[in-house]
């Protein structure tokens, strides 16, 4: 029997062979299994930062410490920059692309946030970024919408004028009547200046003219409902312009009409307006008054009287103070609604 | 025979050592380590350590991503960094997150506060009182406070803080249990601790060990696999950034952060 017969030299060769072959094959394939990205790694180590920590200052500047490394992570501020190409402090809100300390900000008050869908619609009508430069014709159109008249009525301190049938006499009769005309508008003044309160704040002021829907013809009724906005935007400015000096300026007045495009609900009415009308001359508001003060209840009367009481109502003059003109900070709740829906639903 | 026996054992014994070696080689140290240290961004299962809280925002049964955020509830940048935040999770800038609020640090055991720090103090206890009692309600509250401070802008006061109370029936909270969870001690050592003081004391002494000097800050974490990363941020984050950092704090989006920087 013979075995083989391995020179010395040999197997001690093939011994260190296979003690250095694994290691040499572990190397390659550690080379190999390297993670991605390591020809960055080699080339230029990135620095090491401590993510754990607020306060750590490792990082050169431009760099930030994402994940214990200091990363060239670029913000673009430019083009698409979250505030003019600028990006604002945390105490800082960007409001008309500048970054303004959230303590500075002309906030809109909670009345006027109230308001803001009305204030965004006439916006978006008017195609301007202020209310005070809106026209009647925008308002017109606006109100054709019957949702968005009735959000005038709606506005806080909103009052009536209302005027009996026919008035005021169209001018090429006033001239007849001059006296009585004017103990009249004064009567009226003196009672408008008694509601300038709330109205010396406004940024606008909105009267809209009405005319009876079921009475005269549509025509009369649109140049009637037109000379009573008119006639009350005269007098009201009158009122204002005494009551704020020229530095202030005062609110502006922007009156418009719908005669008799359709019949206002009483009902609405009712939970929109509370104050009293006024009276232009000879008007009975004894119904109206009563209708605002929640004493008459729509439901509850005779259809005879109803129409005679929505006749007085599609009468009225409606005084409407807008308490901001848009161009406020409107705060954003924190809580998208999305999420205080889901909040509230699994509380 | 026995020389040439002893010589294969010899060379045996010696590939086994070889390959043990190499084996280490490949597998052992390094990124792979599987103990519980921080080591280049990644931690092991103890993460961050963060303080335990009860107030939370997610609409994920199981989040990838954890963003929680120290919020000062006198101060505007907190009110601003926490609408930021909502909005990015609720509008998909971070996917798969879950949004986790804690107290920032503010000096509550001073003789002396003044109106901002007695009135943070007072809203994170109430906070923390309204959520033990309706879970749920904390996280509401929270953000309601943030809110309020359009109103009390700007130094708001307890005076604010119980109108804002006033106004919250809608959250079902027993007012008198509020108020007096609200005003009991929390250094005042009892056999019945006051939970709810104690757990905003926690948050404060955590992030102030953290070094959180503003009123409000923050870490990204995210968990890929058993490993999770994370990345710190301060009161000035915008929804962009915020987008941009939670994408640099994945693994491996990480490794092309720094070339988009580059070429964006």
């Amino acid at each position: 029997m013979s075995t083989w017969q391995i020179p010395s030299q040999l197997r001690w060769m093939m011994t260190a062979m296979a003690f250095l072959l694994p290691l040499a094959l572990a190397l390659i394939l550690r080379i190999i299994l390297m993670p991605q990205g390591s020809d960055e790694d080699t080339s230029k180590p990135v620095p090491v930062c401590d993510a754990t920590r607020f306060d750590d200052t490792s990082c050169p500047a431009g760099t930030l410490c994402v994940a214990d490394e200091c990363r060239t992570m670029r913000i673009d501020r430019g083009a698409s920059g979250p505030c003019n190409n600028h990006s604002c402090r945390g105490d800082q809100e960007c409001f008309g692309g500048v970054c303004i300390a959230s303590d500075e900000l002309p906030i809109a008050t909670s009345t006027c946030r109230n308001s803001e869908p009305l204030l965004r619609e006439i916006l978006r009508i008017c195609e301007q970024t202020a209310i005070t430069s809106c026209n009647r014709e925008d308002l017109e159109l606006l109100t054709r919408d019957g949702s968005y008249e009735r959000r005038i009525y709606e506005l806080p301190n909103t009052f009536t004028v209302h005027f009996a049938a026919g008035e005021p006499k169209s001018s090429n009769r006033r001239l007849k009547r001059t006296k009585r005309v004017k103990r009249a508008e004064k009567a009226l003044l003196d009672k408008l200046r008694a509601r300038l309160d709330p109205l010396r704040d406004a940024q606008t002021i909105l009267v809209l003219g009405r005319a009876s829907a079921h009475t005269g013809y549509d025509e009369g009724n649109s140049l009637l409902a037109a000379r009573r906005a008119e006639l009350v935007a005269k007098l009201l400015s009158e009122a204002l312009a005494e009551a704020t000096t020229e530095r202030d300026g005062g609110p502006r007045v922007i009156f418009w009409s719908l005669a008799a495009k359709s019949a206002l609900d009483l009902r609405v009415l009712q939970q929109a307006i509370h104050a009293p009308p006024l009276a232009w001359r000879n008007a009975q508001i004894a119904e109206l008054t009563e209708l605002f003060a929640g004493q008459l209840h729509p439901d509850k009367i005779p259809k005879d009287r109803l129409n005679a009481i929505s006749d007085l109502a599609n009468q009225l003059v409606f005084i409407a103070p807008l308490p901001c003109d848009g161009t406020e900070y409107f705060p954003r709740p924190s809580l998208p609604p999305t999420v205080t829906s889901y909040l509230d639903y699994t509380l | 025979m026995a020389a040439s026996r002893t010589s294969y054992l010899l060379t045996a014994a010696l590939v086994l050592t070889a390959l043990a070696v190499a084996s280490i080689a490949l597998f052992g140290g390094g990124d792979g380590d599987d103990n519980d240290e921080c080591v280049h961004g990644e931690c092991g299962p103890q993460g961050l350590g963060l303080p335990t809280t009860t107030l939370r925002y997610s609409r994920v049964p199981a989040p990838d991503t954890t963003i929680a955020l120290f919020v000062d509830l006198s101060s505007h940048a907190s009110r601003r960094l926490f609408t930021t935040i909502l909005r990015a999770i609720d509008q998909g800038d971070v996917d798969s997150a879950e949004l986790l609020l804690f107290h920032a640090p503010t000096d509550c055991h001073d003789s002396k506060p003044d109106d901002d720090q007695a009135y943070a103090c007072a809203a994170a206890l109430t906070v923390e009182c309204a959520e033990k009692q309706r879970p749920g309600a904390g996280l509401l509250l929270a953000a309601r406070t943030l809110d309020d401070l359009w109103q009390s802008s700007p130094n708001p006061d307890l005076s604010d803080l119980r109108e804002l109370l006033d106004s919250t029936e809608d959250l079902g909270l027993d007012r008198d249990a509020l108020d007096t969870c609200a005003e009991r001690v929390p250094s005042v050592p009892t056999s019945n601790p006051n939970m709810a003081a104690l757990r905003v004391r926690v948050h404060h002494e955590w992030a102030r060990q953290r070094g959180l000097q503003q009123s409000a800050g923050g870490f990204i974490i995210r968990r890929e696999g058993p490993r999770e990363r994370f990345t710190p941020f301060g009161e000035s984050l915008t929804r962009v950034e915020l987008g941009r950092l939670w994408g640099c704090t994945g693994i491996v989006s990480a490794a092309t952060c720094d070339r988009k920087a580059e070429h964006p």
